[in-house]
């Protein structure tokens, strides 16, 4: 399982690096970023599909 | 609803605090000549579309109700601006919002906020929550960040109550005199904060400081260097909306913990959950209300047509009561996962400035619970909402 973050929706709403610190993270200008490859572990699963379903833009997509 | 209405005293015109609204999602109201989005995915479709449904409202609207005197201008007025401008011009100041850049004023906010509590304190009477805190802690944390002088906060309150707190009524239709008078309370206080902001900016021009507003007047688009009115423009904006808004978030976050005191008990003892609070607070009692967007063409809505070039208001409010998206929405449940809301906008204009405001309301919210226990409004002494139908806050709330 991986997460990817689609740069052209997000707007930086920081829902996700709030409550996935573990997968993601913020650039410069608060906009989300995937950290790593996105490779989401067994543990961070629930994080994962947490900050899927509370992004505003929809954003986030789990391959 | 109706303990919650007739406790605080919640004005008609603020119709969606008083109940979820049953009728339709998209509407037309000859009365007003506004086309109205109440629907929480109809908003959502509205604010995701920005080429349709444009934020520059004042194309649309009546000349008569616009000022011929050059003193008015919306250069640089962020929340007023399509792309490609609009993208060029947020990226100016998005940095310095972040979430990481922000965390840095945390200790700041909690001095503040204890300061301010200190001086109620030592003042004696009870504290007025507006007045003592919710209106001077963000204005001075905003203040510190552009770079004026926040002992002149006094004024800023002036002129944005002169801008703010004036109509009871949104309508295209009003007789000549009344926008004449409506024209006239609105020019004044812009022309006064042109003036304060211009001069400030002039000076920083030859003395930079590590400021906001020496960020503006040395920014650079497209290779060229803002012009004096798009700095005081964008300064405004950054001015106003940094601290009405919070002010509104802070004083609706402590109405809904008296409102449900089971909520209050339940924040007290688990201070995590606090960043949840803030969040339901503003669905709950969203702030600012509604956004307005002018049609570029004609368009297709929850089943109406909306023809082009015509003003519609987005009520985020009423969305964020849609039963269609939030199970009982009149009831305040910090316990919603997810909470969806569209409190802080959605889209390309989503609130550069949210950050800020959770962190002020988390740090502020964490110290009153320290100091109050419990945090009660006094029966005796009744809350007064803001008149403005398109915001939601209180501007009088006495704690017991």
């Amino acid at each position: 399982m991986k997460v990817k973050i689609d740069p052209e929706r997000c707007q930086g709403h920081g829902r996700c690096y709030d409550l996935a610190p573990a997968l993601f993270g913020e650039d410069d200008e608060g906009y989300g970023r995937v950290l790593g490859d996105g490779t989401v572990s067994p543990e961070e699963q629930r994080a994962a599909r947490l900050a899927v379903s509370n992004c505003p833009e929809r954003a986030i997509e789990i391959l | 609803m109706t303990s919650f209405i007739e406790r605080y005293h919640v004005p008609e015109q603020h119709f969606w605090v008083r109940g979820s609204r049953s009728g339709p999602p998209v509407e037309y109201d000859a009365g007003t000549g506004l086309w109205s989005v109440y629907g929480y995915p109809e908003l959502r479709e509205a604010l995701n579309d920005p080429v349709t449904f444009s934020s520059d409202t004042m194309r649309v609207v009546p000349k008569e109700m616009l000022p011929e005197s050059e003193d008015f201008s919306l250069s640089g007025f962020l929340t007023q601006i399509d792309p490609p401008e609009h993208t060029k011009l947020r990226k100016l100041v998005s940095s310095a919002f972040t979430r990481k850049v922000v965390a840095d004023l945390e200790p700041r906010i909690a001095d503040l906020t204890h300061e301010l509590l200190d001086a109620a304190r030592e003042r004696g009477g009870h504290l007025e929550l507006v007045t003592d805190l919710a209106y001077p802690l963000p204005v001075t944390v905003i203040a510190e960040l552009l770079g004026v002088p926040s002992s002149d906060r006094d004024l800023f309150r002036q002129w944005a109550n002169a801008l703010f707190e004036r109509d009871t009524q949104v309508s295209l239709n009003k007789s000549t005199e009344e926008q004449r008078q409506d024209l006239q309370a609105a020019l004044t206080p812009l022309k006064e904060m042109t003036d304060y902001l211009g001069t400030h900016a002039a000076e920083r021009r030859r003395q930079p400081r590590a400021d906001l507003l020496t960020r503006l007047v040395e920014a650079e688009v497209d290779g060229e260097r803002l012009p004096d009115r798009q700095v005081v423009n964008f300064a405004m904006i950054l001015l106003l909306a940094g601290h009405v808004t919070t002010t509104m978030l802070l004083g609706n976050t402590v109405l809904c913990l008296d409102a449900f005191p089971e909520q209050q008990a339940r924040a007290r003892a688990d201070r995590a959950s606090i960043p949840a609070v803030i969040e339901e607070s503003l669905r709950f009692l969203t702030p600012f209300a509604a956004v307005t967007r002018a049609t570029t063409r004609e368009v297709e809505l929850g089943g109406e047509t909306i023809p082009a070039d015509r003003l519609v208001m987005l009520w985020l409010g009423a969305a964020n009561r849609d039963p269609r998206q939030f199970s009982d929405p009149d009831v305040f449940a910090p316990g919603r996962d997810p909470n969806p809301h569209l409190g802080f906008g959605h889209g390309i204009h989503f609130c550069l400035g949210a950050p800020l405001a959770r962190l002020e309301g988390r740090v502020a919210l964490n110290i009153l619970l320290d100091r109050y226990d419990p945090l009660r409004t006094d029966p005796d002494d009744p809350v007064a909402f803001i008149p403005t139908p398109t915001m939601t806050g209180v501007r009088h709330l006495p704690l017991r």
